[in-house]
């Protein structure tokens, strides 16, 4: 059966009503101001996304860090330096008495063959 | 009809003018909005719920609305789900499966439209409630909203969310079950 079969049997068989559902009398007077009744005076405000850490946070965090580095560095650098410059020292000192071993340091740009053969049959 | 729409959506957007435009569209569409979900739920109770519930949701949603659809569309879309999740808590309510719904649930209350105060309806009318509310609900709905309110596919496709080719199927296969009842109890 099609769609205006099916309408055409509903109204044969019974009296054709529109809508056989009914409403309390004034009903629909009074519906759109008790729904405005229930309307809040303003619409809710949208959800903010709330970070667990605040962007000051942060920033404040950024900053105590770099001035940590800062200072750490200014107050274990010049520890760092007089560690190892002594070390340096010491090597230069080493290197030194090394060097100071009673022997002239000879400039071989300066010296031909037979002195240098000269040399070390004296020594 | 158009330009009357586009300023009622101005106004609805405007802070100041909100409210009272609001109160203009509950008025234009309370009655068509009734009906649909009364023949959905039957119970005059229920749908004075059901449509509160659609308007207060309506409101809180004003916001959302990006003018893709009409304003009836929109507010139709809001109804049928309210209307749907309604049949679904009291089903849950009532410990009724889904599966047993064509012998209990709505039925029971199509049953019941006899001593309803505010159903007016003859026997044949009677029958006919009865075999809708023999249908699954979203059916019920395709069928409420081709049968009645002669929505067109196109519309109910914004409204359901449902693609044309399914929403004719499924009219159809409504069509068919309600004149298999009428054909049995005749």
């Amino acid at each position: 059966m099609t769609e205006e079969r099916l309408k055409a049997y509903v109204a044969e068989k019974g009296k054709n009503q529109e809508c056989p559902f009914l409403v309390p009398e004034g009903y629909f007077d009074t519906l759109s101001t008790r729904i405005m009744a229930q309307l809040p005076e303003k619409l809710p405000c949208k959800p903010k996304r709330v970070s667990l850490v605040s962007t000051t946070t942060w920033r404040c965090a950024a900053a105590v860090s770099i001035i940590f580095v800062v200072v750490s560095a200014a107050l274990l650098l010049p520890t760092w330096l007089r560690s190892h410059k002594s070390e340096l020292s010491q090597a230069e000192t080493e290197l030194f008495w090394e060097e100071d071993d009673g022997f002239e340091e000879f400039n071989y740009e300066m010296v031909d063959n037979n002195e240098i053969a000269y040399y070390l049959t004296e020594n | 009809m158009i330009g009357d729409e586009m300023q009622l959506i101005q106004q609805l957007r405007n802070e100041g003018t909100r409210r009272s435009a609001f109160a203009k569209l509950v008025s234009l569409h309370q009655q068509k909005l009734y009906y649909m979900v009364r023949r959905m739920v039957l119970v005059h109770e229920d749908a004075d719920d059901v449509l509160q519930n659609t308007f207060i949701k309506a409101w809180q949603a004003i916001d959302n609305f990006r003018g893709d659809s009409s304003l009836a569309t929109w507010l139709y879309r809001i109804a049928a789900h309210e209307a749907l999740d309604h049949l679904e808590r009291k089903r849950r309510s009532a410990a009724i499966s889904i599966d047993e719904n064509a012998e209990g649930g709505l039925l029971s209350l199509a049953d019941q439209l006899a001593s309803d105060t505010y159903f007016d309806g003859d026997a044949v009318q009677m029958q006919l409630q009865k075999a809708i509310a023999g249908l699954p609900d979203k059916q019920r709905l395709v069928f409420n909203l081709k049968y009645f309110d002669e929505m067109k596919y196109e519309q109910m496709s914004e409204v359901l969310g449902t693609s044309v080719g399914s929403l004719k199927a499924s009219y159809h296969h409504a069509v068919q079950k309600i004149s298999a009842f009428f054909h049995f109890n005749d």
